[in-house]
C-alpha cells in the first residue's frame, strides 16, 4: 500500500514537473513611442509573433507580450522622459530613440552594432551610431526634400511634362537653387500663388539643408559640430530676402501653426516647402487628398546645386528604437530587430509604406507596398543621393537658436548679421568649446 | 508650557514634515544644482560659478532685465490704479450691494479663466491673419487691407495688458474690503464739513487704504517677478527675446533647452530679489498688524 502511494506521488511529482517545463515562458516588454507614427512600434509587436515561431522552432516556448506607453509630446520631452525614467529604472526595454547623445551619454542604449547591417541601405546607421558603435536601428529611410506644386507650375505656363521632368533637371545638375528661388519670385509674380516658399514653423533640421544647399557644414569627419560663419550669412541673408525683399515667404510664417502651413503648401496656395517628405503625410491629410491625388498635384525634388554647393542632394534623416541597456531581456529585444531587418521586412515596407518614404532595409524597398506607392515610387532615386548626418553633439541647441534668429529675420527686426552674432554668441555660451568648431 | 510646546510641535509636525520634503530639500537642491552642469544626461557635475557667469555674459541678459522691469513697473502701476478705481467705484459710488458684486464678478472672469483658454482667446483675439477678431475691426474702420500681426508687432504690450486682465480682481476684491473697514464716521465728519466726493476719495479713503496698496503691491511684484504662464502661452518670450523675462529665461533654459543647472542659475538669482521682496512684505504686514493692534 505504502509502496502503491510511494509510486503514485512520485508519477504525480513528475506530471507536475513536465506540465510545468512544459507551460511557455511570458515575456512582458515595455515599448515606448512618440507621436503619430505609430507603425513603428506596431512592426516591432507583429515580428514578436514571428520570433515565437522561430523560437518554438527551436524548441523554445516563449510568450512575447507587450505593455505599450505611446504618447504624443515634444520630442525633446520624450526623450527627457526616457532618460528620467532610466535613471530611475523604470524605462521601456525597447523604444523610439530622440537624442541619441544624450542618450549614450546616460549609457541607456544597449549597443546593437552586431545587428547584420549589410541588409539595410548603405550609411543609414550613421545618425545612430556614436564612436562606431550602432545604438538604434533605422526603421525608415525618409529624406528631407523640397516640395513643388506641379499645377502651380502648369498655370504658370509650363507644360506637365516640364513640370514633371523638374526633379530629374536637378538631379542632373542642371537646375539651381538660384534658379528655383527665381521661379518661386516669378510665379508668386504672376498672381498663379500667394507665396512662393514656406518652411516649418519650429525648431529642426530643415533649415540646415538650405544652409548645405548654400555652401554650408554643421558637422566634421569627426561629427563634431561646426558654426560655419560665412554660411551662416547667406542662410540668414536668404531667410531675410525671402520674407523682407522677395517677399516669397510669408513674414510671419513662424507664428502660423502647422495646419495652416500644411494647408497652404497642400492646396496650392504656397508653391514650394522644404521638409521631410514623410510631412507630405500631413499636407496631404490638410486638404483632405489621397496620395494617389496628392501625388498628382504636389512633386518633390532634391535640394539643387548651387553658386556654393556642387553637387544635388537629399538628407536622410530616419526614425528608429534602441534598446534599453538595462532591460531584463537584450536578447529577445535584439532578436526582434533582428527578425525586423531580416524575415519581416515586409512589417517595415508596410511601415514605410504608410508613411510615403523609403524604408531603410534594402529588401523592404523592393516589396510591392513601396514600389507601388504613387508617392515613393518617385523619389526611389533619391536614395543615392542621400546623405546620412552623423550624431551630433549640440545639434538642437544650433537648431534652436537658428529658429530664434529665423523669426527675428523674417519679422525685419534684425539683420543677417546681427543673426550670425546672436546665434554665435549663443553657440559659444551653451555648447562646451570642445564640442564645436566655429570656422 | 514645555508641554503646551511639544504638543504644537507634535500637531505641527505633519506640516513641517512636508514643508521641507516640497519646499526646503527642493530649494537646497535648486541652490546646488546652480552650481553644477546638470543637462539632459542627469550627470551632477560640479562647475563652480560657471553658471552664473553664463548669465552675466550673455548678450540677452541686459534686455531681459529690461524686460522684465518693464513688464513688473507696468503691470503693477496700472493694475494698482486701474484695482483702486474699480474698489472705489464697486464699494464707496455704487452702494447697491447686488450691482457692485456683479461688476465684481466680472473682472474675476479673467483670473478664474484656465491660463490655457485665456490665452487662447488673447490669440484668437489679436491673430495676424485677417480673420482676427481686433484685424476685422481694423481693417474695417481704416480700410487697409493688410492684416496687423499684433502679437509679434508688440509682443510686449500683448502680455502686459493680458496680465493686468487676470490681475484686478485680486487687488478690486482687497481695497474694496479695505475700504468697508473704513469707520463710517470718517465719512459722515467730512460729508459734515462739507467734503466733495473726490476730497473723501483724496482724503480719506486712499490714506487709509495706504498699507494695503503697499501689501498688494509687493504681493503682486512677486507674482509678476515669478510668474511667466501668460508670456509662456501667448508670445513664449519671442518674437526673438522681444518679450522674454527673467523667471520665463530660466524656465527656457532649464527644460527647453535642458540646462538644468543653468536655468537653477537664473532661479536663483531670481530668487535673491523675490527675498527682497518678502522681506519687505513681512515688515509691512508686521506694521499692519501693530496698526491695528494700536487702533484696538
Amino acid at each position: 500500500m505504502n509502496t502503491r502511494k510511494l509510486v503514485a506521488l512520485v508519477m504525480a511529482l513528475c506530471l507536475c514537473l513536465v506540465s510545468f517545463t512544459a507551460m511557455a515562458e511570458t515575456v512582458t516588454l515595455k515599448i515606448a513611442h512618440n507621436y503619430d507614427f505609430v507603425t513603428i512600434p506596431d512592426a516591432v509587436i507583429a515580428a514578436a509573433d514571428r520570433l515565437e515561431e522561430r523560437y518554438a522552432a527551436e524548441g523554445k516556448d516563449i510568450q512575447i507580450e507587450f505593455e505599450k506607453d505611446y504618447q504624443r509630446i515634444d520630442w525633446g520631452e520624450y526623450g527627457k522622459n526616457l532618460i528620467f525614467a532610466y535613471k530611475n529604472g523604470d524605462a521601456p526595454d525597447i523604444f523610439s530613440v530622440s537624442d541619441v547623445p544624450a542618450m549614450v551619454d546616460v549609457g541607456m542604449l544597449m549597443d546593437i552594432s552586431d545587428l547584420n547591417t549589410d541588409a539595410f541601405v548603405d550609411g543609414v546607421f550613421d545618425c545612430y551610431t556614436v564612436d562606431g558603435k550602432a545604438y538604434a536601428m533605422p526603421f525608415d529611410l525618409p529624406v528631407r526634400v523640397i516640395y513643388y506644386n506641379k499645377l502651380s507650375l502648369v498655370e504658370f505656363g509650363w507644360t506637365m511634362e516640364e513640370a514633371e521632368a523638374l526633379p530629374a533637371k536637378v538631379a542632373a545638375g542642371e537646375f539651381t537653387w538660384e534658379q528655383f528661388v527665381q521661379l518661386c519670385d516669378d510665379i508668386q509674380n504672376a498672381g498663379v500663388c500667394t507665396w512662393g516658399m514656406a518652411h516649418r514653423p519650429g525648431a529642426g533640421s530643415d533649415f540646415l539643408d538650405v544652409l548645405q544647399t548654400l555652401g554650408g557644414r554643421y558637422y566634421d569627419e569627426n561629427s563634431t559640430l561646426v558654426f560655419d560663419e560665412d554660411a551662416m550669412l547667406r542662410f540668414f541673408q536668404f531667410i531675410y530676402d525671402a520674407a523682407n525683399t522677395l517677399e516669397i515667404t510669408p513674414h510671419d510664417l513662424a507664428q502660423q501653426g502647422w495646419p495652416s502651413i500644411n494647408t497652404m503648401v497642400g492646396d496650392g496656395t504656397c508653391f514650394a516647402y522644404y521638409g521631410p517628405i514623410y510631412s507630405s503625410t500631413y499636407v496631404a491629410g490638410a486638404v483632405n487628398k489621397d496620395p494617389q491625388q496628392f501625388s498628382e498635384d504636389v512633386a518633390f525634388m532634391m535640394f539643387p546645386v548651387s553658386e556654393f554647393n556642387e553637387k544635388p542632394f537629399v538628407i536622410a534623416a530616419p526614425q528608429g528604437m534602441g534598446i534599453n541597456s538595462a532591460t531584463k531581456y537584450p536578447e529577445i529585444c535584439h532578436d526582434l530587430l533582428a527578425e525586423l531587418a531580416a524575415g519581416s521586412a515586409d512589417l517595415l515596407a508596410n511601415h514605410a509604406d504608410v508613411i510615403f518614404t523609403l524604408s531603410s532595409v534594402k529588401a523592404a524597398n523592393e516589396m510591392e507596398a513601396i514600389t507601388t506607392n504613387p508617392i515613393v515610387a518617385d523619389v526611389g532615386y533619391m536614395a543615392e543621393h542621400a546623405i546620412s548626418v552623423p550624431s551630433i553633439n549640440g545639434i538642437n541647441t544650433l537648431n534652436s537658436e537658428m529658429l530664434n534668429a529665423i523669426v527675428q529675420l523674417e519679422l525685419g527686426q534684425i539683420t543677417p548679421e546681427q543673426a550670425v552674432e546672436n546665434v554665435k554668441i549663443q553657440m559659444e555660451l551653451n555648447i562646451d568649446e570642445d564640442e564645436i568648431i566655429f570656422e | 508650557m514645555r508641554k503646551n510646546n511639544a504638543q504644537a510641535y507634535l500637531f505641527l509636525s505633519p506640516f513641517l514634515i512636508l514643508v521641507t520634503l516640497l519646499y526646503i530639500l527642493p530649494a537646497i537642491l535648486t541652490v546646488v544644482m546652480a552650481f553644477t552642469g546638470l543637462d539632459s544626461s542627469f550627470e551632477w557635475e560640479f562647475e563652480g560659478i560657471k553658471n552664473f557667469r553664463r548669465v552675466f555674459r550673455d548678450p540677452n541678459t541686459p534686455k531681459i532685465i529690461i524686460n522684465t522691469i518693464i513688464y513688473v513697473a507696468t503691470c503693477i502701476s496700472v493694475t494698482m490704479v486701474v484695482d483702486l478705481f474699480f474698489a472705489i467705484m464697486t464699494t464707496h459710488f455704487i452702494k447697491t450691494e447686488s450691482t457692485a458684486s456683479f461688476f465684481k464678478g466680472v473682472l474675476m472672469i479673467p483670473m478664474i479663466t484656465p491660463a490655457v483658454v485665456y490665452s487662447v482667446l488673447w490669440i484668437w483675439l489679436l491673430s495676424s491673419n485677417s480673420g482676427g477678431f481686433l484685424n476685422k475691426i481694423f481693417m474695417g474702420i481704416t480700410g487697409s487691407q493688410t492684416p496687423v500681426n499684433w502679437i509679434a508687432n508688440y509682443p510686449m504690450q500683448v502680455v502686459i495688458i493680458a496680465k493686468i486682465m487676470t490681475s484686478i480682481a485680486f487687488g478690486t476684491i482687497n481695497f474694496s474690503s479695505a475700504i468697508k473697514a473704513i469707520p463710517e464716521n470718517q465719512f459722515k465728519a467730512a460729508r459734515v464739513d462739507g467734503a466733495k466726493e473726490w476730497e473723501i476719495v483724496k482724503s480719506i479713503i486712499i490714506p487709509n487704504l495706504r498699507f494695503h496698496i503697499l501689501f498688494i503691491a509687493l504681493w503682486e511684484t512677486l507674482g509678476l517677478l515669478t510668474d511667466y504662464t501668460t508670456i509662456l502661452l501667448i508670445t513664449d518670450g519671442g518674437p526673438g527675446i522681444a518679450s522674454e523675462v527673467w523667471a520665463l529665461s530660466a524656465y527656457h533654459k532649464a527644460f527647453i533647452s535642458a540646462k538644468y543647472g543653468y536655468g537653477a542659475a537664473i532661479s536663483l538669482l531670481l530668487i535673491a530679489v523675490v527675498l527682497v521682496f518678502m522681506i519687505a512684505i513681512s515688515m509691512v504686514s508686521a506694521h499692519m498688524e501693530r496698526r491695528e493692534a494700536d487702533a484696538r
